[in-house]
């Protein structure tokens, strides 16, 4: 049993922290289901993987893979989904918001459900789903992308309620602004090395550690944003 | 003209640059083509000086494009993107029994920054230069043209790259040849010397049984007063190797400019010397502890302050007299200046032939040292040692160079116009443009 490889399924693999979090798992020897937006794009990432030490990698186009499950076991499940909405497009778009929707939360959702049975069939697996700082208060600068993360992390509390019974196996990890082509037109020097988080992330999951702020610094910002009183919030200009 | 933000730094903090930052995309792995303003790949910003800098233009990180691709662990092939770290691939190929075959002082050094740069390490005599152990290289230009150069193939361009400074065009991906070893760990002595004499004596007696070889120089001392370090890779079988865990240490902030001076240097090289001069035996330590010691003090540069430093290497012509006398010299100015700083180097560099037209390594002695920021005093000092220099018929590393004249570069590279015919027109740094005049 030593021997038979551990596998993540990756969904969004092509992630910056999804990719450096698959680095370390790859040089413990996990095999891989990758899968992102366009297949093609995973080309260069399994060859990383592979000379990590990944023993297997195989990789999926995300509608061929959500249509046909491989009947391969989870032992992870990483979700990475998403894309950072452009908030004043958000706000004037009705289109746009269902498109942001649609693969920011339902999507993820419908992963977090499958993941979800295959837990409760199998006793075996751990759904990881990278949520945000921006779900932890609404600001006006991008309560769009925080309103799909927040919905995110409400529906993660309900499944580790559901499957409580057989121990820590939801993981929420929230990454605070990290160097990511994502964010690259953001101010590069206040964001966070993605092999940080990543390492953070990874060593969470393993200590069953169910919600994680990466950097750590992040979950004391959050705590006292969150204590922050209405009036006194409504008058910065965040 | 628009007012620009501050753009990313080069190691020593020195010249400012400002201008854009524009992180090459994964996916896509081109530059950005503007017509009106050139874009420079830029690594992980070890040039100490303005080689990796593109003041009021675009720098563009390849921190993305960071991909390993194949690695034959019978034959030591590695191939991989540009982006790719050192401090990455030793992870993956120390385990495996391979090595770099070629280092320099510090991990943070990606694929394309040593293959731009042409980098050297302690093994210089026996293993010529980073270009040396690299079969192919993959280009982009601006233009969004691919290209491939190898020492056979489009020759012209591959010997423009290696050495290039990043300016023929985006490295995508390139494949070197490692090297075997058996052991972490690196088999270590050392021997204190008082005279450049001492030195040259030690060195002919270590040179031939030991693979690597530099000397640490107290630069407060006008003899050539230091340690010289000589070390092999052991044979124990020890490869367990493992470099992602936290730096020990981390400077948070610029120091005060005080910190660094004088006196504080002074303590530093007479109780270094003192602590190093006892190591004289064959001693085992760590691979990162003999070629890396500076990474495990994260940001090391900013205890100069915000004033910052520049680095001076040189490398003086063959090791007979004229060349020693101009070392002496040298030393001389140096330490009456008081300006030296706690970092630097000496060593001589063999006869192998390095690749690039403007690569730095010639056979003879090369010097290395930082220099705390103090503004005209200096400009000065560096004026006095570029005539020693130039008077013995050497050069100075572009890598770290932030002051060579256009004429001095031009005399000390006479190959670099060849570059003209390779370089990619959308492509330029703050140093091209300084020592062309352009």
């Amino acid at each position: 049993m030593e021997n038979q490889s551990k596998t993540v399924w990756s969904v969004g693999a092509t992630s910056k922290i999804a990719i450096e979090m698959q680095r370390i798992w790859a040089s413990q020897g996990y095999s891989f289901i990758l899968s992102s937006r366009k297949k093609t794009e995973l080309s260069d990432i399994k060859k990383d993987l592979l000379v990590r030490g990944a023993p297997k990698v195989d990789t999926y186009s995300l509608e061929e893979l959500t249509k046909e499950k491989p009947p391969l076991k989870m032992d992870i499940l990483l979700i990475a989904l998403g894309s950072l909405s452009d908030q004043k497009t958000w706000e004037s778009s009705k289109e746009y918001r269902e498109n942001q929707w649609a693969t920011n939360t339902t999507l993820v959702m419908d992963w977090i459900e499958w993941g979800a049975k295959v837990i409760e069939d199998t006793g075996r697996g751990k759904i990881c789903v990278m949520t945000s700082v921006a779900a932890d208060r609404a600001k006006k600068s991008n309560y769009g992308y925080g309103a799909a993360k927040a919905a995110l992390d409400f529906h993660l509390q309900g499944v580790a309620h559901r499957l409580a019974a057989l121990g820590p196996r939801v993981f929420i990890l929230k990454p605070g602004p990290t160097k990511t082509p994502m964010t690259a037109q953001l101010d590069q020097t206040k964001l966070a090395d993605p092999k940080k988080v990543a390492r953070s992330f990874t060593s969470a999951i393993k200590k069953d550690k169910t919600i994680t702020y990466a950097p750590w610094i992040w979950k004391y910002i959050m705590l006292i944003i969150k204590l922050i009183p209405q009036k006194i919030w409504f008058k910065t200009s965040f | 003209m628009k007012q620009m933000k501050q753009g990313l730094p080069s190691w020593g903090f020195n010249p400012k640059s400002y201008g854009e930052t524009m992180p090459i995309n994964p996916k896509r792995k081109e530059l950005p083509l503007k017509t009106s303003i050139s874009s420079l790949p830029y690594g992980l910003g070890r040039s100490y000086g303005d080689s990796c800098l593109n003041n009021q233009n675009i720098l563009c990180p390849t921190e993305f494009l960071d991909m390993l691709i194949d690695f034959d662990t019978q034959t030591g092939i590695l191939k991989a993107q540009a982006g790719a770290s050192l401090k990455d691939i030793l992870n993956v190929i120390i385990p495996k029994g391979w090595f770099i075959p070629v280092s320099p002082g510090t991990k943070y050094v990606t694929l394309g920054g040593a293959i731009a740069n042409d980098i050297h390490g302690k093994n210089h005599l026996n293993a010529g230069c980073f270009g040396n152990h690299v079969s192919e290289i993959k280009i982009t230009r601006s233009t969004g043209e691919k290209l491939v150069c190898s020492p056979t193939t489009n020759s012209g361009l591959f010997s423009a790259t290696v050495g290039g400074l990043g300016l023929t065009g985006l490295m995508t991906e390139t494949t070197i040849k490692l090297k075997r070893i058996e052991s972490k760990n690196i088999v270590a002595n050392h021997t204190p010397f008082e005279s450049l004499e001492e030195f040259f004596a030690i060195n002919k007696e270590k040179e031939p049984t030991h693979q690597y070889t530099v000397a640490w120089l107290n630069t407060l001392s006008p003899n050539g007063k230091g340690i010289y370090i000589a070390g092999n890779h052991s044979t124990d079988n020890d490869l367990e190797y493992d470099n992602s865990l936290k730096t020990k240490i981390n400077i948070p902030a610029f120091a005060p400019d005080f910190l660094l001076n004088p006196l504080s240097i002074k303590i530093f090289n007479e109780v270094y010397y003192l602590a190093q001069k006892r190591k004289r035996a064959d001693f085992t330590t760590p691979l990162d502890s003999f070629f890396y010691p500076l990474d495990g003090v994260n940001n090391w540069n900013k205890l100069y302050g915000k004033r910052g430093f520049f680095q001076y290497q040189c490398v003086l012509p063959g090791t007979d007299t004229n060349s020693k006398q101009a070392c002496l010299e040298m030393l001389k100015k140096i330490s009456l200046s008081k300006q030296g700083s706690f970092l630097a180097i000496l060593k001589t560099f063999g006869g192998i032939e390095p690749k690039g037209l403007l690569s730095f390594p010639k056979k003879g002695i090369t010097i290395a040292l930082d220099f705390p920021n103090n503004g005209e005093k200096t400009t000065k000092l560096f004026k006095s040692l570029d005539a020693i220099v130039r008077e013995a018929g050497g050069r100075l590393y572009p890598a770290k160079d932030a002051h060579m004249s256009p004429n001095d570069f031009k005399s000390f590279y006479p190959q670099w116009d060849k570059m003209l015919e390779y370089k990619d027109p959308n492509i330029s740094s703050s140093f091209w443009r300084r020592v062309t005049e352009d």
